[in-house]
């Protein structure tokens, strides 16, 4: 039962003055007495005057009520309070064996000489006055025990004296002329009985948190209407006879009226108590109702499972996350032992703890159990938390336990350590280092790369400035760096330009390049730094520099040789042009000179001698002709023009017949044919290749020269064609033909000197083509180009 | 008669020979001047070095020059003497064995009026020959004379 502190302040106050006004009027008499002033001594004017003995045991019993009151352990006070009430006792017992056996034994007048007329006995207090201070005495007496039995003692002497003095008061109150009857021995004057209600009350209230009266300073219920009706129903049942009495007193209605009306008041009164009484308690019991059903949904709606068993493990309650999480329905687990929600295994053991549990109940908060599993009623198990508390109850103990299904978070668990493992090995195989710092600069995370790259532990890495990682020349550049990613973070893949040197241990530098990233731990910024060293690649790439510049030098320098054998060759074939054909020149001339000057003197066959050193001094002229036409083919620049072809052939084709008229020679050009190319190129080309076809066809009856282009194109290229039915070739020789001065018939067979073929085959690969030749002796040939 | 000098300028004496021959055998009968090089040609047309004391109001109808020659090749001698007031209308035959582009384009560039090449068979050559007397001698009208 819960205590309301301020009710108990109020009492212990109201204790404490009650007792020192007792103690007070008290002496105020014994001085009346001793100074013998009347007024003092009766306290009203009119009433009898109170004993000298009566103000004595009221003023000690006020002091030991007030020594009482004080600190219980102070055993000086104790012991103080205890002689004044063993005073009291002796006075109240002395005065009662003198009103029994009749006696005086001087004890009436030991302080104070009464006045004789007054009473039979001077000086003595009335029997009843003496009958409460003996149960005073024992009542304070009974006070300083300090067991539950003695408190009750005291306060039913006490209340026995509060009920005397009471009946006496109330008499006083209807009957007002009895206050001032004298000396009546057996009866109480009102003074004293006052005092006595102070006294009494007093002595109640001061220890009202034990015994009898342990309600009334209670904050429950009961507490507060005890406090609001006790005042009710001492002072309405007064109320209503007084007024009765009053009323018949004073004539205005006779007895059985007043009797009709002390009923129908009292009726009144209690309906009113008691409908007040019912509302109160109904107004306390919906606040209650309400309350419990606010903590069944509290319970029902419990994200856990809550089941309460008793000392012999049987549910006595369970919610409904309960039914939802083990299969059953509230119905089928209430009055069950707690160990069918239990896999099989685990029950035996769980009874022992329960049994433990009940002998020595405390809390035990969840997550303390490992390795726990409940049982679904489809026997299916799945692992459990489970926290402990218990309540003491009307029906005796109950174990309450709550029930958390961890499956989910086992497996977010072993997800979550599963992907952090992932992380972690990732991290560590990866190929390069991988730094994270937090805002302020500092290592948080390194992975194995970084400790290779850099020569040291993880251990002397994290808590270090990352600066520790660069030379000191670039300090106050990455600082500067860091801020502004901070200020800005955004993810800067590798090798967007980021380059700067690394610095090992041993406080050697390499070149690094880093990407940026960024995460959040918490509320906070990590940069995570990506770091490859590209100390190889440097080196490659310095390697590949070095290389580029070497082959741009050998290609500046080869193309200075070919240019100068350009050059060379140029010189060979202007020499060649002039110096070789003027020997030839005189020898051909000189030969003639001979013939014309001297002819009659030279035989035939001297003659003859000098026509064929005439003969070979211009066929050697031709040759170089020839080859002078060739080495110019390949210096000369190329034009790019559309190339008509077709008119091309026919040219070639007229001037080849108008040398020979009367040959019989058909030539099927096919039309249309056109190209880009050099026109000037091109027409050396046909005039060589048909040429070639005229002059190997000469020995037919018929000549057929065909130009064409084949159907299927190759590629972008088309094949063109130059086609005879002359001499034809042996295909075994067919490489041979595109050499220079390469010949495959004898001079007396066909003119030429061996060099047309070659200056074809060189225009055709000048404009990107290739050519070819198919043929066969005395079959007639055929070669191919493209373009 | 001094106006009818034909300057052979020819470094080859075969050639020379031939030449001469050839202006026999085609009747041409001017008085031929040889140069056998450069330096001679010019002296002989500005009346330096062995020909310091030639009348040079005299200067020959007709100038056949080799493009390669000792000491100053023909082109050279053909920019000298189109350079020079008293030389710059004389026609000048360039006669040579080259068939280079080059030197043909180069002859015709500084002032050439013809280019001949001279062909090997001695048939052929006399028939140039012929021909080029026959043009340049007989029916080309020349520049007017500085004198008379």
């Amino acid at each position: 039962m819960v205590t309301y502190a301020p009710v108990l302040r109020i009492f212990r106050r109201y204790s404490k003055t009650a007792s020192s006004t007792v103690i007070l009027i008290g002496s105020g008499v014994i001085v009346g007495w001793l100074l013998d002033v009347a007024p003092l001594k009766s306290l009203l004017p009119g009433l009898a005057a109170m004993k000298f003995n009566t103000a004595l045991c009221f003023v000690l019993s006020g002091l030991a009520l007030g020594l009482f009151q004080g600190n219980e352990s102070q055993s000086s006070r104790h012991i103080g309070g205890r002689t004044c009430a063993g005073v009291v006792a002796g006075i109240a017992l002395l005065t009662l064996i003198e009103y029994g056996w009749n006696k005086n034994l001087g004890l009436d007048q030991l302080f104070a000489r009464d006045n004789p007329s007054v009473t039979p006995h001077p000086g003595r207090m009335s029997l009843i006055t003496a009958f409460n201070f003996a149960l005073i005495s024992m009542a304070l007496l009974g006070f300083t025990q300090t067991s539950q039995r003695s408190y009750l003692i005291a306060q039913a002497l006490t209340l026995i004296v509060l009920i005397i003095v009471i009946l006496r008061l109330v008499g006083y109150i209807y009957n007002p002329q009895s206050l001032y009857k004298a000396g009546a021995f057996s009866t109480i004057a009102a003074h004293t009985a006052i005092l006595f209600l102070l006294l009494g009350t007093a002595m109640l209230v001061h220890r009202a948190e034990y015994g009898l009266l342990v309600l009334l300073p209670s904050d429950s219920m009961g507490g507060v209407l005890v406090r609001r009706l006790l005042p009710a129903a001492f002072l309405a049942p007064l109320l209503v006879g007084w007024i009765e009495m009053m009323g018949e007193n004073l004539g205005y209605y006779n007895a059985e009226f007043a009797r009709t009306l002390s009923t129908l008041s009292t009726t009144v009164f209690f309906v009113l108590v008691i409908w007040w009484t019912g509302y109160q308690i109904n107004r306390v019991h919906s606040t209650l109702q309400a309350s419990e059903a606010h903590h069944h949904r509290l319970l029902e709606s419990a994200p856990i499972a809550i089941v309460n068993i008793d000392s012999s493990g049987l549910i006595q309650f369970v919610n409904a996350k309960t039914s939802e999480m083990f299969g059953y329905s509230p119905q089928e687990l209430i009055g069950q032992p707690v160990e069918l929600l239990l896999p099989e295994r685990f029950r035996q053991r769980h009874a022992h703890h329960r049994g433990a549990f009940f002998a020595d109940p405390r809390t035990r908060p969840m997550g303390l159990t490992l390795d726990l599993a409940g049982r679904r009623q489809d026997g299916a198990e799945f692992p459990i938390e489970v926290g402990l508390s218990y309540s003491q109850t009307a029906g005796g103990l109950l174990g309450m336990s709550f029930i958390n299904d961890v499956t989910e978070r086992n497996q977010r668990d072993f997800e979550l350590r599963e992907s952090e493992s992932r992380y972690r090995r990732l991290l560590e195989t990866a190929p390069i280092g991988i730094v994270n710092i937090d805002e302020q600069g500092v290592i948080q995370l390194v992975n194995a790369k970084t400790s290779e790259m850099f020569g040291y532990s993880a251990g002397e890495l994290i808590g270090q400035s990352v600066e520790l990682l660069l030379p000191t020349a670039l300090h106050t550049k990455h600082v500067h760096h860091r801020a502004s990613f901070f200020a800005d973070p955004r993810t800067r893949l590798m090798g967007m330009g980021l380059q700067l040197a690394g610095r090992r241990q041993d406080g050697s530098e390499f070149p690094i390049e880093v990407g940026l990233s960024y995460t959040h731990v918490g509320n906070q910024f990590r940069a995570m730094s990506f770091i490859n060293d590209i100390t190889q690649r440097k080196q490659a790439e310095a390697e590949i520099h070095k290389l580029n510049a070497e082959l741009e030098q050998r290609v500046i320098e080869r193309t200075a040789r070919l240019e100068a054998l350009n050059r060379e060759l140029e010189a060979f074939g202007y020499s060649v042009s002039h110096d070789l054909r003027a020997p030839l020149r005189g020898i051909d001339g000189f030969s003639l000179a001979l013939l014309e000057d001297y002819g009659d003197q030279l035989d035939a066959e001297a003659q003859g001698y000098l026509r064929r050193i005439r003969a070979n001094a211009q066929r050697m002229a031709q040759l170089i002709d020839d080859l002078l036409k060739l080495s110019q083919l390949t210096r000369q620049p190329m034009r790019q023009e559309q190339v008509d072809l077709s008119a091309l052939a026919h040219e070639v084709a007229m001037t080849l017949k108008s040398t020979d008229p009367q040959r019989e020679a058909e030539f099927l050009i096919e039309s249309n044919l056109t190209t880009f190319g050099d026109a000037h190129l091109l027409r050396i080309g046909l005039e060589n290749l048909i040429g070639n076809a005229w002059k190997f066809s000469e020995k037919q009856p018929q000549s057929r020269i065909e130009f064409g282009c084949l159907e299927q194109s190759n590629g972008d290229k088309r094949t063109y064609f130059v086609r005879d039915n002359g001499a034809g070739f042996d295909m075994a020789y067919a490489d041979k033909l595109f050499g220079a001065f390469q010949r495959l018939h004898s001079m007396n067979e066909y003119q030429g000197t061996g060099i047309g073929l070659a200056t074809v085959q060189r225009i055709i690969q000048r404009h990107g083509g290739q050519i070819w030749a198919e043929g066969a002796v005395q079959q007639g040939a055929t070669f191919y180009f493209t373009l | 008669m001094g106006n009818t000098v034909i300057l052979l300028v020819e470094d080859n004496p075969d050639d020379e020979a031939l030449m001469l021959r050839a202006f026999k055998k085609s009747n041409i009968q001017n008085e031929i001047v040889v140069a056998r090089d450069g330096v001679e040609a010019l002296d002989y047309l500005f009346g330096t070095g062995s020909y310091a004391n030639r009348d040079l109001d005299y200067m020959p109808q007709l100038i056949l020059l080799d493009l390669k020659l000792p000491k100053i090749d023909g082109l050279e001698v053909l920019e000298q003497l189109r350079g020079d007031q008293r030389t710059r209308h004389l026609p000048v035959v360039v006669l040579t064995s080259s068939r280079e582009q080059e030197d043909l384009m180069a002859a015709y560039q500084n002032g050439a009026n013809s280019y001949v090449r001279k062909p090997v068979d001695f048939v052929e050559f006399m028939q140039a020959v012929t021909q080029l007397g026959l043009y340049w001698l007989v029916l080309n009208e020349p520049p007017p004379a500085r004198k008379g």
